[in-house]
C-alpha cells in the first residue's frame, strides 16, 4: 500500500487523519491517502504571510515522510506552498494542486481561466504561479468571485466560504456566472477552480458549465497517484539536495515553525477563520 | 463499472498489464495505414489512420482513446470529431517531463529525418523553452537500411547491450551537454527498455507509453474530457468517411519494417 500524505483539507483543520471525502471517493486501489495538518496557522493574504504558509507546509511535508512513512506528498492547495523546497529535500514525489491542475487544464483545451472564490487581493498568488510554471500564455484570465471586503467576514463561523462549501445557491450562481464570463468574454475553453476549498461543489459547477471544470483537489491528488504508480520523481538537477541532512533540515524548520507560532498569535486567529 | 480505453496503435503495441489500473480495461485498435512518418505526407496518412481508429473506438463504445504514439497523430482532429476523451502520449509526457524540473530533452530512437515531427509538437504544445533538445539515437544513414538484410534492426537484435548503451548515452548527453534535468523518450516503441534505461540514469526518464496511458486513466477517473469549445464538434458523423479513406489508402502503401520489433526483442532478452 502506497501512503500519500495530503497536506491540509483545503479549508479548516479537521483534527483527524481522514482526508477529504472527495479523495476517499476516487482513490485507487493500492493507495492509502492520509491527512496531515500544519502546525503553524497561516493564511496567505499577502506575500509575507505566504512565507508562513510555505514554512508550515515544508515542516508538514518533512514530518509526513519522517514520522508517517509517506511515499508521496500532495500539497492540497492551489498555492502549492512549499513545493519546491520540499522537492529539494525529499526523494519522493511531491505534487502541488496548482501545478498539476494547470498542466491538466492545458491538455484539455487551448486557453484556460482560473475562477477562484477568493478576491482580487489574492491575485499575487496566481500571477506568481503562472509565471513560475510558464503558463501565462495558456491562462487567459484569473477571475475573482468575491470582493476584497468579504475577506473580513472570514472570522465569522458562517461566511461566504462556508456558504459556498455547503452548496448555498447564491454562491454557486456567482461562481457559475464567473465561469461563463470567462468563456464568453475571455475566450476560455477550460476552467480551473482556483482553490481546493471549492472542491465540495466542483461537480455541481461542472454540471452547469459547458466546458471542462477542473477540481484542483481531486486533480492534484490523482496526479500524485499517477506519479507514484510510475515512480516519477522530480529531477535532482532541478531540485538539488545540497546542504545538511534531512534531520537537520527538519529540525531547523520545526524550530522555526514553533518560534513563528509563539511569536504571532494573530496568525492563529487568521488561520482559524 | 469498468472504464474501457482504446489503445490506438500498431498491432503489437499492447499495453503491458502491469500498467493497467483496477477498474480499467484496455483493447488495442490497430491502425489501418502501415506507414512511418519520415516526412510530412506520410505523417498526413498516418494521421488519417489514427483518426479512423479513434472514431471506430467511439462507435464501439469505448470511454477513451489513447493515441499510443509520441507523434499524437490526428489528435486534434479526433478530439473535434468525438465527445469521447482522447489523450496523446506526446502531449501527456511533455507535460509530465516539464513538471519534473526546469528543462527536459526528448531522446528518440528515430533518426533526424523525424525531427520535424518533434519540433512541431513542441511548438504546438508550447514547450519551446522547457524543451532544450531533441536527440536522435540513430542517424539518417539508417533510413536506407530499413529493408536491407543487414540493418541497425538486425544489429540491435544481435547486440542489445549496444542499443541500451546508445540510448543511455544520449540521455546523459542531454543532461550534461544540453542542460536538461529530465528526459522523455521520443517513441512509445521504446517502452520495453524504459526501466533498463532508468536504471542507468540518475535523473527522471519518462517512458511515453506508460505516462500517456496513466494520464488517460487519471482524466477518465476525474470524468474529464477535452473542451468542446477548444475542439468544435461537427454536426455530422465523420467515421464512415475516414473508414472509407483508410480502407482505400491502406493497400497502396508499402508495409513498413518498423524498428520497434527490434526494441521489443531487446526487452525480451
Amino acid at each position: 500500500m502506497k501512503r500519500i500524505a495530503v497536506i491540509g483539507t483545503g479549508f479548516r483543520k479537521a483534527g483527524t487523519a481522514t482526508p477529504p471525502q472527495e479523495i476517499l471517493n476516487l482513490k485507487a486501489a493500492g493507495f492509502d491517502p492520509f491527512l496531515i495538518e500544519t502546525r503553524l496557522p497561516s493564511f496567505p493574504m499577502n506575500e509575507i504571510n505566504r512565507v508562513l504558509s510555505e514554512t508550515a507546509n515544508i515542516e508538514t511535508g518533512l514530518r509526513a515522510v519522517r514520522e508517517e512513512s509517506a511515499d508521496a506528498i500532495f500539497i492540497n492547495t492551489v498555492g502549492d506552498y512549499g513545493l519546491h523546497a520540499l522537492r529539494s529535500a525529499l526523494r519522493v514525489p511531491v505534487i502541488g494542486a496548482g501545478e498539476a491542475t494547470m498542466n491538466a487544464a492545458a491538455q484539455l483545451g487551448q486557453r484556460f481561466s482560473i475562477v477562484t472564490i477568493w478576491p482580487r487581493s489574492m491575485n499575487f498568488i496566481y500571477t506568481g504561479l503562472l509565471r513560475l510554471y510558464r503558463m501565462k500564455e495558456r491562462c487567459v484570465s484569473v477571475r475573482f468571485v468575491s470582493a476584497n471586503d468579504e475577506l473580513a467576514t472570514l472570522s465569522k463561523d458562517k461566511n461566504f466560504i462556508t456558504d459556498m462549501r455547503s452548496g448555498e445557491v447564491t454562491q454557486q450562481d456567482r461562481i457559475v456566472a464567473m465561469c461563463n464570463r470567462a468563456i464568453e468574454e475571455d475566450g476560455a475553453d477550460t476552467i480551473m477552480l482556483g482553490c481546493t476549498c471549492m472542491s465540495p461543489i466542483a461537480a455541481d459547477i461542472a454540471a452547469r458549465v459547458k466546458v471542462p471544470v477542473l477540481n484542483a483537489l481531486t486533480t492534484g491528488y490523482k496526479a500524485t497517484e499517477m506519479a507514484l504508480s510510475l515512480n516519477h520523481v522530480h529531477s535532482v538537477e532541478a531540485y538539488r539536495p545540497v546542504g545538511g541532512t534531512r534531520d537537520e533540515h527538519y529540525t531547523a524548520i520545526a524550530k522555526a515553525v514553533t518560534a513563528l507560532d509563539v511569536a504571532d498569535p494573530r496568525g492563529k486567529a487568521q488561520a482559524a477563520e | 463499472m469498468t472504464l474501457r480505453i482504446a489503445n490506438i496503435g500498431k498491432e503489437g503495441s499492447n499495453m503491458p498489464a502491469r500498467f493497467i489500473g483496477a477498474g480499467f480495461s484496455v483493447e488495442t485498435f490497430d491502425v489501418g495505414i502501415p506507414v512511418f512518418p519520415f516526412n510530412q505526407i506520410d505523417h498526413q496518412l498516418k494521421s488519417l489512420a489514427y483518426i479512423d481508429a479513434c472514431l471506430r473506438a467511439e462507435k464501439a463504445g469505448f470511454d477513451a482513446a489513447y493515441i499510443n504514439t509520441v507523434g499524437d497523430y490526428g489528435i486534434e482532429a479526433a478530439r473535434s470529431a468525438t465527445s469521447m476523451l482522447v489523450v496523446g502520449s506526446g502531449q501527456s509526457t511533455m507535460h509530465a517531463a516539464a513538471q519534473a524540473g526546469r528543462r527536459f530533452s526528448i531522446v528518440t530512437i528515430w533518426p533526424p529525418a523525424t525531427a520535424y515531427m518533434y519540433e512541431d509538437l513542441v511548438s504546438l504544445y508550447g514547450f519551446e523553452k522547457p524543451c532544450v533538445s531533441i536527440r536522435h539515437v540513430v542517424s539518417d544513414a539508417y533510413l536506407g537500411q530499413v529493408q536491407a538484410e543487414e540493418s541497425f534492426v538486425t544489429q540491435m537484435k544481435a547486440g542489445a547491450s549496444h542499443m541500451l548503451d546508445a540510448v543511455a548515452a544520449e540521455c546523459h548527453k542531454a543532461v550534461l551537454e544540453d542542460g536538461a534535468d529530465s528526459v522523455m523518450f521520443g517513441c512509445t516503441c521504446m517502452q520495453p527498455i524504459g526501466d533498463k534505461i532508468q536504471e542507468r540514469c540518475p535523473f527522471p526518464v519518462f517512458e511515453a507509453m506508460r505516462t500517456g496511458y496513466k494520464m488517460t486513466e487519471m482524466l477518465l477517473s476525474l470524468k474529464l474530457t477535452q473542451s468542446c469549445v477548444a475542439y468544435q464538434q461537427m454536426p455530422r458523423d465523420s467515421a464512415p468517411a475516414y473508414r472509407a479513406a483508410v480502407t482505400a489508402a491502406g493497400p497502396l502503401v508499402n508495409p513498413e519494417d518498423c524498428q520497434a520489433c527490434a526494441i521489443s526483442a531487446i526487452a525480451a532478452e
